[in-house]
């Protein structure tokens, strides 16, 4: 049996770490009302975007679902998968869901003969990849905060669409961690190239808005050229604030888990303490007992 | 065509981390790509893109107001302006250090880039960087201090 002194010392070093766990879990708790807050804000620009996309397209007259960049391929002979991760751990199985998400999602388009391109955020995705082995880093970004995220999401965006419009890739997967509750998450793959749907249906055909005379600075393509990779950007920018919400509500999460892990530990060891002392005290009676009958013999 | 009878413009300036502005003006001059262009109340509908730059705003105060803007659009239609920026930061609360920081980073990673010493666990994309930069100059100029 440990001894007491044993005992209260595990129960100090889990009281240190149950600290540890609670101030964890409130610096979590925090920053995800923060990020909860940062994707509310990102919602005007979001839908003032698609209005600006479904006006242009209403007055050019042109069917979005046909643009080069909205218009799926009938062949894929490449792909590019984007993860979003943490750069942080200690969030539950937060970082190892995408990643083992996005690697299916690769490996399946390897057994269909179609080629990859893995692109990682976040530091743990990296690692883990690079300690695989078996997979080719694209490329990766790292130490991305919230208030980067934008010019790292117009980057990610950049290179992409470039290689798309190029035709060196034919489509484009974001997996990443939607964000709709603190408690609810869950990882999500979508792709984002070509432009999906719902870009299209902002523009809806003989509806009754007014004809505008607009004067275009310089022209309406130019300017629709233009929108649609920032639709991507938005896109992309959004998701990383999701994922960034995510993984403090994971974090608060694992770290509540730890701390009643370690209340329940220390309640055991206080108990086993309790039990060593008695014992203790039990055995040095004993021994009064038996001196005192020897004597007394 | 209905206008509505405002003699005043409403200013809305969005960026993708909020809105930055919104309220009443008598004029905005925006820095589109094909120059500045003056907008007054009842201009005729507009739809222009815009350069990193500029953004003014005389407010019913007679007080002229100005932003740092990055690229983006506006939209003029019913006496409303609308602007989507990449970025945008009022020139009063443009915070210089962190300019000069962001420049100082962006140029030491554009660094190894060029001369070819990435360290092993970073990854450098050259286009942010430059999109860094310019933004970063373009603060320190509506902010109107050296970069250095």
């Amino acid at each position: 049996m440990a001894s007491q002194r044993d005992i209260r010392r595990r129960i100090a070093s889990v009281q240190n770490t149950r600290k540890i766990t609670k101030a964890m879990q409130m610096v979590a708790a925090a920053r995800l009302r923060r990020s909860q807050m940062r994707i509310e804000s990102t919602r005007p620009y979001a839908l003032h975007m698609l209005e600006f996309i479904g006006q242009l397209a209403h007055y050019l007259q042109v069917d979005l679902s046909l643009h080069p960049l909205l218009k799926p391929r009938t062949e894929i002979k490449k792909v590019t998968v984007i993860a979003l991760t943490a750069d942080r751990g200690l969030c539950g199985a937060f970082n190892s869901n995408i990643i083992r998400r996005a690697l299916e999602l690769v490996d399946s388009y390897t057994a269909q003969g179609v080629e990859y391109d893995l692109v990682v955020m976040g530091r743990k995705g990296v690692s883990t990849v690079r300690f695989l082995r078996k997979y080719r880093l694209d490329k990766a970004y790292l130490d991305v905060t919230e208030r980067t995220a934008f010019l790292e999401a117009q980057a990610l965006t950049n290179g992409t669409i470039r290689r798309y419009a190029a035709g060196s890739i034919d489509r484009v997967h974001l997996v990443f961690n939607r964000f709709k509750s603190p408690m609810e998450q869950f990882v999500t793959d979508q792709v984002i190239l070509p432009i999906q749907e719902e870009v299209a249906q902002a523009y809806t055909p003989g509806g009754a808005r007014e004809h505008m005379d607009f004067l275009f600075e310089p022209s309406p393509e130019a300017i629709l050229a233009d929108l649609l990779p920032s639709y991507v950007e938005i896109t992309i920018y959004r998701a990383i604030l999701e994922g960034m919400a995510s993984e403090h509500g994971a974090r608060m999460t694992a770290m509540r888990n730890a701390s009643e892990a370690a209340d329940e530990m220390i309640d055991d060891l206080t108990l086993a303490m309790n039990r060593a002392r008695q014992w203790s005290i039990t055995q040095e009676i004993l021994e009064v007992v038996a001196g005192a009958d020897a004597l007394s013999g | 065509m209905v206008q509505e009878e405002s003699p005043y413009l409403r200013l809305e300036l969005v960026a993708p981390a909020g809105l930055v502005f919104e309220g009443d003006v008598d004029m905005v001059v925006l820095p589109a790509v094909t120059g500045e262009v003056g907008v007054l109340p009842r201009h005729a509908p507009l739809v222009a893109q815009l350069n990193i730059g500029r953004l003014r705003a005389l407010t019913i105060d007679g007080e002229w107001l100005t932003f740092a803007v990055a690229e983006g659009f506006a939209k003029v239609q019913f006496n409303k302006v609308i602007v989507l920026a990449d970025a945008a930061e009022d020139a009063a609360h443009i915070d210089v250090e962190r300019a000069r920081r962001s420049i100082e980073r962006a140029t030491e990673r554009l660094e190894w880039v060029r001369s070819g010493t990435v360290p092993a666990d970073e990854d450098v994309d050259s286009y942010r960087e430059q999109l860094a930069i310019r933004r970063a100059r373009n603060r320190l100029k509506v902010a109107e201090v050296p970069e250095k």
